[in-house]
C-alpha cells in the first residue's frame, strides 16, 4: 500500500469541503475508492453510474493526474501508486 | 511610435520600454472564440496596443451571453460576435487592427483560415477545437494559451511546443460540449491572466505559466497550482522533443 496526497479541484473540492487529503492504496482505484468511501456525495462525479455497474469505470470527463501525468495515458484506474505520489483529480472544466 | 501612443502606452512603456511596446505593435495574436474568455481577452490585447488581433468565432449573440460576454450589447443580439467584438475593440483602440474569422474552424479549413500569428489564445467553448487548435500550435511552433471555465472555477496554462506538455499529454479525451452555468467574473479573472500571459511572452518578461495548470475557484477566493509532466512519445507533440534531445 502507498500512501498518497490528493488533490481536489472545481465541484470536487466544493462537494467534499476539503482541498487536499492523505489516502493510502496500492493502485488508483482503490485510493478513488477509499476517497468516495469518505465523501460519498463524490461517487456519482467520479465514476459512472456507480450503482448500476459491477466494476466502476470513471466518468470521461473526469483526469486524474499522477505528479502531473494523465492516467489514461497510463494504466488508467490500474495504475499502481507509490509512496509520495500526488493524485490531482480534475472534474470537467471546458466552458469559455 | 508616434507622441499620442507615447502617451497612450506611458504606464506600460513604464514597464517594459518603447521596445517592448513596439515588440506589442509589431505583434499578431490569434484570439479564438469571442465570448466569455474572448471578450477580457481581446480587451485587455487591444487596449495593450497588440497590433493585429485575429478573432474567430462563428456565433452570433444570444441573451444569455450577455452575463458575461461584455463586448456584446443588448443591441448586439442576433449580430456576429467577432463584428460585434471588433466594432467595441476599434473604439478603445483606433490604431490596431482586428482581423475576423466568421467560419466555424474544422481540421480542413483550420490551415488555411488562420493567418501567421505568434501565438494563439485559448479562448473556446468546447474540448474537440482545442485539440485542433492545439495541433495547429505544435506545427507551426507558437504558444497556445489554454484558458476554461466553469461555474465559479477556471484554469489556465500556456502551452510551449517541444517545451512543455502539449493539450493533448494533459486532456487527452473530448467529452461532449455542454452547457455550463457560469458567473461573469470567472471568465474575467481567467481571460485576464491569458491576456498577462500573451503579454509577458510576446515582450519577454517574466515567468510563463510553461508546464504548471493554475486553477481559480472564486467560491473560496484561492488559487492552486499543479506541476504538469509531458508525454513520452506524444503523438501530437513527440517528435518535437525528440528534436530537441537530438541538438
Amino acid at each position: 500500500m502507498a500512501e498518497v496526497k490528493i488533490k481536489l479541484f472545481a465541484n470536487l473540492r466544493e462537494k467534499a469541503g476539503i482541498s487536499e487529503l492523505q489516502l493510502s492504496g496500492e493502485n488508483v482505484l482503490d485510493a478513488l475508492l477509499s476517497l468516495t468511501e469518505k465523501y460519498p456525495d463524490l461517487k456519482s462525479l467520479i465514476f459512472e453510474k456507480p450503482e448500476e455497474s459491477e466494476t466502476p469505470v470513471m466518468c470521461s470527463s473526469i483526469n486524474v493526474l499522477i505528479n502531473g501525468n494523465n492516467v489514461r495515458h497510463l494504466e488508467g484506474l490500474d495504475t499502481l501508486l507509490s509512496d509520495t505520489d500526488e493524485l490531482a483529480v480534475l472534474p470537467p472544466v471546458s466552458g469559455g | 511610435m508616434n507622441d499620442f501612443e507615447r502617451e497612450k502606452y506611458n504606464r506600460q512603456i513604464l514597464l517594459f520600454g518603447e521596445e517592448g511596446q513596439e515588440k506589442l505593435k509589431n505583434a499578431k495574436v490569434l484570439v479564438a472564440g469571442a465570448g466569455g474568455l474572448g471578450s477580457p481577452v481581446s480587451t485587455y490585447l487591444a487596449i495593450a496596443g497588440v497590433g493585429k488581433i485575429i478573432l474567430a468565432d462563428f456565433d452570433s449573440v444570444d441573451p444569455s451571453n450577455l452575463n458575461r460576454q461584455f463586448l456584446h450589447h443588448e443591441k448586439d443580439i442576433g449580430r456576429l460576435k467577432v463584428e460585434s467584438a471588433k466594432e467595441k475593440l476599434l473604439s478603445m483602440n483606433p490604431d490596431i487592427s482586428v482581423e475576423t474569422i466568421a467560419e466555424m474552424l474544422t481540421e480542413s479549413n483550420l490551415e488555411a483560415l488562420v493567418p501567421e500569428c505568434d501565438v494563439i489564445v485559448d479562448a473556446l467553448d468546447n474540448l474537440e477545437t482545442r485539440h485542433m487548435l492545439n495541433r495547429l500550435a505544435i506545427k507551426r511552433r507558437i504558444p497556445l494559451i489554454h484558458g476554461a471555465v466553469t461555474g465559479y472555477d477556471g484554469q489556465v496554462t500556456t502551452i510551449v511546443p517541444g517545451e512543455t506538455p502539449c493539450f493533448y499529454c494533459i486532456f487527452p479525451r473530448i467529452s461532449r460540449k455542454e452547457v455550463f452555468p457560469v458567473l461573469g467574473v470567472t471568465p474575467g479573472i481567467i481571460g485576464s491572466i491569458q491576456a498577462n500571459e500573451a503579454i509577458k511572452f510576446l515582450t519577454g518578461q517574466g515567468k510563463l505559466l510553461e508546464g504548471r495548470l493554475l486553477f481559480w475557484n472564486g467560491l473560496s477566493g484561492n488559487f492552486s497550482e499543479i506541476s504538469l509532466s509531458k508525454l513520452n512519445n506524444c503523438p501530437v507533440c513527440g517528435y518535437l522533443s525528440k528534436e530537441t534531445e537530438n541538438k
